[in-house]
């Protein structure tokens, strides 16, 4: 039976351009299918449509057919719609509303007028089912974000509904969290349960779906089954979306002639299959580049007060040159927040300390630590004060003492390095996310600090965006000479654009260097719970050297010689 | 540090008892406050109760205790200068008029001030120790519709969030070179405030059109659609101990009224 119909649907908000244009889409009952595509192309929209979100809660005009379970969209309410669905959005803080775990998986059976024996059942099984029953008396806001999302998840899978809507719901998560958060899905996947779902990062749903939807400009580009994904290499890269690193090698080493069957995205079985490919020559070294300290931590070591009395670091020691990108990893709770927090002073340390260029951040009056050190959080919308964009950008050197006329100078210069001068006069809210983060970043660079720590610049970016922010990073630190430290989970863009890398582990430092070194050290990774990207951990496998950073990279050291044959 | 006035999810007697027991209790407690002679007696009291009782250590709730101290500290010196009497602890002659510190008015101010302490800590017992779902369920139980009850306690839930959602602003502003909301001076603290309040609004709206969409996702409005009746799973129930409880509040402030009232009558 089918779960989902849509005929030529079409959505816009009055006076604007269509956000989807004849959209016609059938999903069988039982099917697992992704959509994915970049920011903007229309995903959540067309999730909402699904989930009758549009029309009833989100105005605009909607064109076509949509029927869900039977039900056409539009006759039917919101609450009767809610009845048979599940739906889990990114951020799993807005889709808690009871304080104990518990009470937050049965509220939707009591809403649906359960007895107290079968809620009782329900939500026995639904723990149990996300294997998360030790968090049943626990406050959903003392959770880490995968717990809480598997809380999000297994509230609503508890009353069992017929189709199950996500959109993105590992995006605001750490590696773990996601790992965690997927794994319940692809249990729910095992179960027939029929799952419509957004996600950005297409590896790690890769395993569980059975179709792919490729969305841009507002129309289904690419209905594919997930075998038929690496025929149509060139489709995705179009769309700017990445397909998983040894899938899209392998689509390439073929390109280039070498007999390579399809590559799962799995490293291990993807490294058994290129075991009769011989890797060419090593390139020749880099020439090393010698960079002055500009950042020197010594014995840092911060417990927090009680009742958590946890000891975030443990005597860390690190220095960090001029002029590079330093990534900071490590699970959640490993210290990294901690210590970007030490680093830009907002966090006195019990023993140790920061100094930047000799002088120490701590004894910094307010003012002074802001022009040395900058500090650019996680939410970029935490830290816009101003309207329009121009005033928000001259609000921190004005703080500084420069006069008007001097930050306005600053402002025009950062402003138009970060493609952002021509929306100067609009309300940053107006701006998308990737644009907020962008002005969350110039209004920190407008200051000018020596040394600039950015927490979580790409969380839920798309790729090409999270790509953007970072080359834009790299720049500031290439031109500007500045030391720019980033907190991220994203191992893919620490391989492509960070200098150096600093894991954490329980408040220790274990490993610091660059990444292709720190990469090859996966079992001390592990203790932390970080990956490699996958194309690194594929060369561990082959013994490839240099590991490689990039697909470009593994190509080149696995078919350097021959050519790509285009067009496939 | 817990942000003022969160939920402490310990395991205790005090957690235990029903809502509607401690909301008796703190009002008891604090027309007791004002009955007895010596107010600082329940003060110290009842930090100890919320220690021994709760399990909730005076260190977890010391930023609201710092923020109580001027307060009272300030109630207490306007008495002490308003207030005239003798013997005077200090006093002065300026032209025709005495300006001096009076024992009587030292002893009004930190009555008052003290009063003014328990009746925030005896607050600070109940958010503390009380879920917000129970404290909601309760008020449904009184008759408040479901709605209402629910969407009160889900504000408490959302508060901690608000406050370290504010923490994090005011950290921001540091990082933007502005300790605005660190500063003792009205004419910086205020404008500091506003600045913050732009993030804060706008992320408080964003967020609760989220939050409305998911309630609605979740059938939030499907017994009224469908006409059967919500369930509640977890039921709020008076036990003994609360009606014993509730039963000693009552008792101990009716035979303190009387007393007072006695001694006002027959004194």
């Amino acid at each position: 039976m089918e779960a989902i119909r849509l005929e030529g649907v079409g959505f816009a908000f009055p006076g604007e351009r269509p956000l989807l244009r004849d959209i016609d889409l059938s999903v069988q009952e039982g099917e697992v299918v992704a959509l994915v595509g970049p920011t903007g192309c229309g995903k959540s929209t067309l999730l909402h449509i699904c989930s009758g979100v549009i029309p009833h809660f989100i105005g605009g005009e909607l064109s076509g057919s949509v029927r869900v379970l039977g039900l056409d969209t539009r006759q039917a309410s919101l609450a009767r719609m809610a009845e048979h669905l599940g739906v889990v959005t990114q951020d799993p803080e807005n889709q808690l509303f009871n304080l104990i775990v518990a009470d937050e998986v049965a509220w939707g059976m009591e809403n649906r007028g359960l007895d107290r024996a079968r809620i009782g059942e329900g939500l026995d099984r639904a723990l149990e089912f996300f294997r998360i029953p030790h968090l049943r008396h626990r406050i959903t806001y003392d959770l880490s974000g995968g717990e809480k999302q598997r809380v999000v998840l297994a509230a609503n899978h508890a009353p069992e509904p017929r189709l199950l809507v996500l959109d993105d719901p590992t995006s605001q998560l750490d590696p773990i969290g996601a790992e965690e958060v997927l794994a319940g899905i692809r249990g729910l996947a095992e179960r027939g349960q029929t799952i419509l779902i957004a996600e950005s990062r297409l590896e790690e749903v890769w395993s569980l779906v059975h179709r792919v939807i490729l969305l841009d400009g507002g129309t289904i580009q690419l209905d594919l089954r997930r075998d038929q994904l690496d025929h149509h290499l060139d489709r995705f890269a179009e769309a700017k979306v990445p397909l998983p690193q040894t899938v899209e090698l392998g689509a390439r080493l073929r390109r280039r002639g070498l007999p390579v069957p399809p590559l799962p995205p799995d490293p291990d079985r993807a490294a058994e299959l290129l075991r009769g490919v011989r890797p060419g020559p090593p390139p020749p070294p880099a020439p090393e580049e010698s960079r002055p300290t500009r950042v020197q931590v010594r014995g840092l070591d911060y417990t927090y007060p009680p009742p958590r009395r946890t000891r975030a670091l443990k005597g860390v020691d690190l220095d960090l040159p001029a002029g590079s990108v330093v990534a900071v990893v490590g699970q959640n709770g490993s210290g990294k927040t901690t210590l970007a927090r030490c680093l830009s002073g907002h966090l006195r340390p019990g023993s140790g300390r920061v100094q930047v260029e000799g002088r120490d951040v701590h004894r910094m009056s307010v003012r002074e630590r802001a022009a040395a050190v900058g500090y650019v959080f996680q939410n970029p919308d935490h830290q816009i004060f101003k309207d329009p964009v121009l005033e928000d950008v001259i609000f921190g050197p004005l703080n500084l003492g420069l006069d008007r006329a001097q930050a306005l100078e600053r402002a025009e210069r950062v402003l138009r390095a970060l493609d952002l001068w021509e929306v100067r006069h609009l309300h940053p809210f107006r701006l998308s996310k990737g644009g907020r983060q962008r002005l969350a970043i110039a209004s920190i660079v407008a200051m000018q600090p020596s040394v600039m720590v950015i927490d979580e610049p790409t969380t839920g970016q798309d790729l090409q965006e999270s790509h953007a922010i970072m080359r834009l990073l790299v720049r500031i630190a290439r031109e500007e000479g500045r030391t720019v430290v980033v907190i991220t989970h994203a191992m893919s863009l620490v391989a492509a654009h960070c200098d150096l890398v600093a894991v954490l582990c329980e408040g220790e430092l274990i490993a610091f260097g660059e990444p292709e070194a720190v990469f090859r050290e996966e079992a001390l990774l592990r203790r932390t719970h970080v990956k490699p990207p996958s194309i690194t951990a594929l060369g561990n496998r082959l013994g490839l050297e240099p590991r490689p950073l990039s697909v470009e990279e593994a190509v080149a050291r696995l078919a350097p010689s021959s050519l790509e044959v285009a067009g496939r | 540090m817990r942000p003022l006035y969160q939920f402490s999810g310990q395991d205790s007697f005090l957690h235990h008892l029903d809502p509607r027991t401690k909301l008796i209790f703190v009002v008891s407690y604090l027309l007791i406050s004002f009955l007895v002679p010596q107010p600082w007696v329940l003060f110290f009291l009842l930090i100890l109760a919320i220690w021994a009782l709760a399990g909730i250590s005076p260190a977890e709730y010391y930023p609201f205790i710092l923020l109580m101290l001027p307060i009272m500290a300030a109630i207490a010196l306007v008495h002490l200068f308003l207030i005239e009497g003798a013997p005077y602890l200090w006093s002065t002659q300026l032209g025709p008029v005495r300006v001096g510190a009076s024992g009587p008015g030292l002893r009004v101010g930190l009555d008052l001030g003290f009063r003014l302490g328990t009746m925030g800590l005896a607050f600070t017992l109940f958010a503390m120790t009380t879920e917000p779902f129970q404290w909601g369920m309760a008020m449904y139980r009184w008759g408040l519709p479901y709605k209402v009850a629910f969407m009160f306690a889900f504000a408490i839930r959302l508060y901690p969030l608000i406050q370290e959602e504010f923490m994090v602003i005011q950290r921001a502003l540091r990082a933007r070179g502005s300790n605005a909301l660190g500063s003792f001076n009205p004419l910086i603290f205020f404008p500091g405030v506003v600045t913050a309040a732009v993030p804060l609004g706008l992320s408080a709206i964003r967020r609760s059109q989220d939050i409305a969409m998911a309630m609605e996702l979740r059938g939030l409005n499907l017994p009224e659609e469908t006409g059967r009746p919500r369930v509640l799973f977890r039921e709020v129930r008076l036990r003994p101990i609360d009606l014993l409880i509730m039963a000693g509040c009552l008792a101990v402030l009716g035979a303190l009224l009387g007393l007072r009232l006695s001694t006002h009558v027959l004194g």
